[in-house]
């Protein structure tokens, strides 16, 4: 490829500047490492703009820079996806900030998500009912044992001749 | 001119922690940016508040600068570019006419990058705004012109070439 004629045709300043599609940002991408020229080209756009944005400044007002921390200390922590993690640590990045992380998962629609604590509670439950389950079917079974030697001692009683 | 911060500069400051790195890019670029916003609304307050989603959001995403084929400004422009354009919604192209009758006139009174169209056509400063500032898509604005794509490609790259050509 004909990299003056390339540069020529406007693309990075449209790079540049967020104009570019999704096709002309993937061609501008994969060209860019294999290019010296295209880099300095784009090096010397980004100045330019970086230069005109200066001269273009303007002091925000004043207490933006709180509601900015306002705004940021009501965001929930966000922990990495495991895989990150992993990979942050290994860069010698020690995996994150030491911050205090809240876990947020997407869940499905189908499926709640409770304390583990109930996890205990429910184990502890279902072992009563079993017992309760148990004990009753024992004292049931004794109860018609005992109805049944009733009616036996009962039968032996009208048996016997009357005195 | 040289660039304020580099990557290296920036993963530094990463380094240090989320809050003092939004602090130092807001103490280096924050002026910056609140004049670039300037340019996409008139009303002071809208572009404040456009200002803090700007650092709110890169609070979240400062490795992807690191990533990214720019440099660390022209990323946190382009980052502050679709932020505003989300924010603004659809109606952007509308709320820049408001008022307006000349393209040139921007929210704090000084011109930007229209000061650098002045040898552009009328028509590539209009396919230019409707793009860049109300962030609307290539499609639309060749259905409004009742011109074709390539047409439409082709007065946006010349009016990107004239913007670097008077760019300093």
């Amino acid at each position: 490829m004909n990299i003056e004629k390339y540069i020529e045709t406007g693309i990075i300043e449209a790079y540049v500047m967020g104009l570019a599609d999704h096709s002309e940002r993937r061609e501008f991408e994969r060209i860019l490492p294999t290019s010296p020229d295209l880099q300095q080209a784009l090096l010397n756009f980004e100045l330019k703009i970086e230069g005109l944005a200066m001269r273009h400044s303007s002091p925000p007002p004043p207490g933006t820079w709180e509601l900015i921390q306002d705004r940021i200390r009501e965001l929930p922590a966000i922990r990495p996806p495991a895989k990150e993690r992993q990979a942050g640590s290994q860069n010698g990045n020690g995996g994150g900030t030491p911050e205090e992380f809240i876990s947020i998962q997407a869940i499905s629609s189908t499926h709640i998500k409770i304390h583990k604590h109930w996890k205990t509670a429910f184990i502890t439950v279902f072992i009563l009912s079993k017992i309760f389950l148990a004990l009753a079917i024992y004292f049931f079974v004794e109860y018609r044992h005992a109805q049944k030697d009733i009616r036996q001692l009962q039968e032996q009683v009208d048996k016997v001749p009357a005195k | 001119m040289e660039k304020t911060i580099t990557k290296e500069i920036l993963k530094n400051a990463i380094s240090t922690g989320k809050q003092p790195a939004i602090e130092f890019l807001y103490t280096e670029y924050g002026a910056m940016l609140y004049g670039y916003v300037l340019q996409f609304t008139r009303d002071q307050q809208e572009a404040e508040n456009l200002l803090v989603s700007i650092f709110t959001y890169l609070s979240s995403h400062l490795t992807e600068a690191c990533n990214s084929g720019l440099g660390v400004y022209c990323w946190l422009q382009s980052e502050a570019r679709k932020i505003i354009l989300r924010e603004r919604g659809p109606d952007a192209s509308a709320l820049l006419d408001e008022g307006r009758g000349d393209l040139q006139e921007t929210a704090s009174g000084k011109s930007c990058y229209f000061s650098l169209l002045g040898e552009a056509s009328h028509e590539q400063q209009w396919i230019f705004r409707e793009l860049f500032l109300a962030g609307r898509g290539r499609e639309e604005v060749a259905g409004q012109l009742d011109k074709d794509l390539p047409y439409i490609d082709k007065q946006l790259k010349e009016s990107l070439l004239i913007i670097n050509r008077n760019l300093v």
